[in-house]
């Protein structure tokens, strides 16, 4: 099997490491397990994608690698997770480095991307080959990992500020002048993310952080800001594709519209966007207020927990049904369309946490198995919820036994333990499912979405 | 959580049960008989990506 995906980070772990190499792996034994700590957490600690793991695909692998550098409030939110791992092995997991990230003593672009990241993968060309034009006309390389590159947030190429706010921002000359130096080194960078989890200048993001305080993540932006489309703009001028994910739902709608010439802004000569690592929502926006079970403004944000619709349109049994996560991070059906008419591409992520997965056994760290409904918790910033026009007559429609996953069943499907797989797998193919059927209602033939615009992405550390 | 070692049994999944999933699926009947499964599971895992790189590459 040959594989490929277009977000991995092979060797993010070893990046955070106070010693060692990129072939250094994190193993399950070096994981505590703790009994009060029922999470994902060690599973996302340990190796997923270990470069000695794709050597099991020998007919070629081709990765998407993304260079990133961790926000300040996340390396701040990470310094406790080294708890997890066994005292021998928490160097692999260092706090000083993490603390100067904090401090913006360790600059994003200088000191983790290039000089940490990028030069990692240039030192080890025995183990990774950076692609170039003559790679696919020759067939891709078996015997090393064939990469090209994805930035994941504007923020890495900026070295001046690490947060925004209180008159800070992400200043785009050092964002373009930073991405022109790579690219004038023959990096091919294929996509861009223009936000991550953390508030940005460029535009507002979606939650998408849960197993941390979720107050420093808060979105508090309005869609796309002029900053955002001066980069987009830039990106498209390029020939680089801008990635949807981590955009909250408005600013995605806002870089739709003015690619379509439908905004406030017009751009022009537009690249197809990528969305490279997402699920998701099932359903169009205008149908979300439906099924949200609890809509509440908290300070700077409204709490919406989102009841996990069954799709029971389709299903002649809820039993064991899958689901989907009705976040906005994940996209709606409107998009979907768009970026498949659009000629642009959709990681389809295999993160159980996307895909909607839920494990009873997990620890609640949102209080989504708290009532009647298992629920998705999402944060949408004040602004945006005024700015998109939510109709609240269809508050609660649909959250009920007949359309939305409840707890009780959701502990029922688990008495059967042998059912957890095929479980998780029906979340799979219910996504695919969905694209296949969003995209003929939209009116694209199927042999389009069939044989283009979708990508399986392991999304794994 | 799923790894990269866990993508091809996945995709071997697909191959063989993705087909009789559609089948069950009442909006699904129109169109599920169209599909050419093996193509898709080798387009998703594989040839899609591909093709969408190399175009960027040769257009670069």
């Amino acid at each position: 099997m040959q594989y490929f995906d277009f977000h991995t980070h092979p060797i993010l772990k070893q990046l955070f490491s106070e010693t060692g190499s990129v072939t250094d792996m994190l193993g399950r034994n070096e994981v505590k397990v703790l009994q009060s700590q029922c999470t994902d957490i060690p599973n996302i600690i340990q190796s997923q994608i270990h470069p000695s793991q794709l050597a099991q695909y020998p007919e070629g692998v081709l990765l998407g690698i993304v260079l990133y550098s961790m926000e300040s409030y996340l390396a701040a939110e990470v310094i406790p997770l080294r708890q997890h791992l066994r005292p021998g092995s928490q160097h692999k997991l260092s706090e000083p480095l993490l603390k100067k990230i904090v401090l913006n003593d360790y600059k994003a672009y200088t000191d983790f991307l290039v000089n940490r990241t990028l030069k990692a993968y240039l030192d080890n060309s025995d183990i990774f080959h950076i692609v170039t034009p003559e790679t696919f006309a020759n067939g891709l390389p078996a015997n090393r990992i064939n990469i090209f590159f994805v930035v994941e947030g504007c923020h890495s190429f900026v070295d001046s500020v690490n947060r925004t706010g209180e008159g800070k921002v992400f200043p785009v000359p050092e964002i373009l002048d930073n991405l022109d130096r790579l690219l004038a080194q023959g990096i091919p960078i294929l996509a861009i993310n223009l936000t991550h989890m953390q508030q940005s200048s460029l535009c507002n993001h979606a939650f998408g952080i849960q197993l941390t305080n979720p107050a420093p993540f808060f979105p508090k932006g309005n869609g796309m800001e002029p900053d955002g489309y001066d980069i987009a703009q830039a990106l498209f001028d390029r020939g680089i594709h801008p990635d949807l994910k981590h955009m909250s739902y408005k600013s995605r709608r806002d870089l739709m519209r003015a690619i379509d010439g439908q905004g406030d802004i017009t751009l022009h000569s537009a690249m197809p966007l990528l969305c490279t690592h997402a699920g998701f929502t099932g359903i169009p926006f205008s149908e979300w207020p439906e099924y949200a079970a609890l809509i509440r403004a908290e300070g700077p944000v409204v709490r919406v927990e989102m009841a996990k619709t069954l799709s029971v349109d389709s299903m002649p049994s809820a039993i064991c049904a899958p689901t989907f996560n009705m976040s906005t991070i994940n996209l709606f059906d409107e998009e979907i369309a768009w970026i498949v008419r659009h000629g642009g591409m959709i990681g389809l992520s295999m993160d159980r946490r996307i895909l909607g997965y839920v494990d009873p056994y997990d620890a609640d760290v949102d209080g989504r198995l708290d009532g009647e409904f298992v629920v998705d918790t999402d944060f949408i910033s004040l602004a945006e919820w005024d700015g998109l026009d939510i109709d609240i007559s269809k508050y609660r429609q649909k959250v009920d036994a007949a359309h939305c996953l409840t707890v009780q069943r959701l502990r029922q499907n688990w008495e059967d333990q042998s059912q957890q797989e095929r479980w998780y797998y029906d979340h799979i193919f219910l996504h695919l499912k969905h694209y296949l059927q969003t995209c003929l209602r939209a009116g694209i033939p199927l042999k389009r979405p069939q044989s283009t615009s979708l990508s399986a992405a392991t999304s794994t550390v | 959580m799923p790894g990269v070692k866990d993508m091809e049994r996945l995709k071997r999944y697909v191959k063989t049960d993705f087909k009789g999933y559609l089948s069950q699926l009442e909006d699904a009947r129109a169109w599920y008989r169209d599909l050419d499964v093996n193509q898709f599971a080798e387009d998703l895992f594989f040839g899609n990506g591909y093709r969408f790189v190399k175009a960027f590459m040769e257009g670069r």
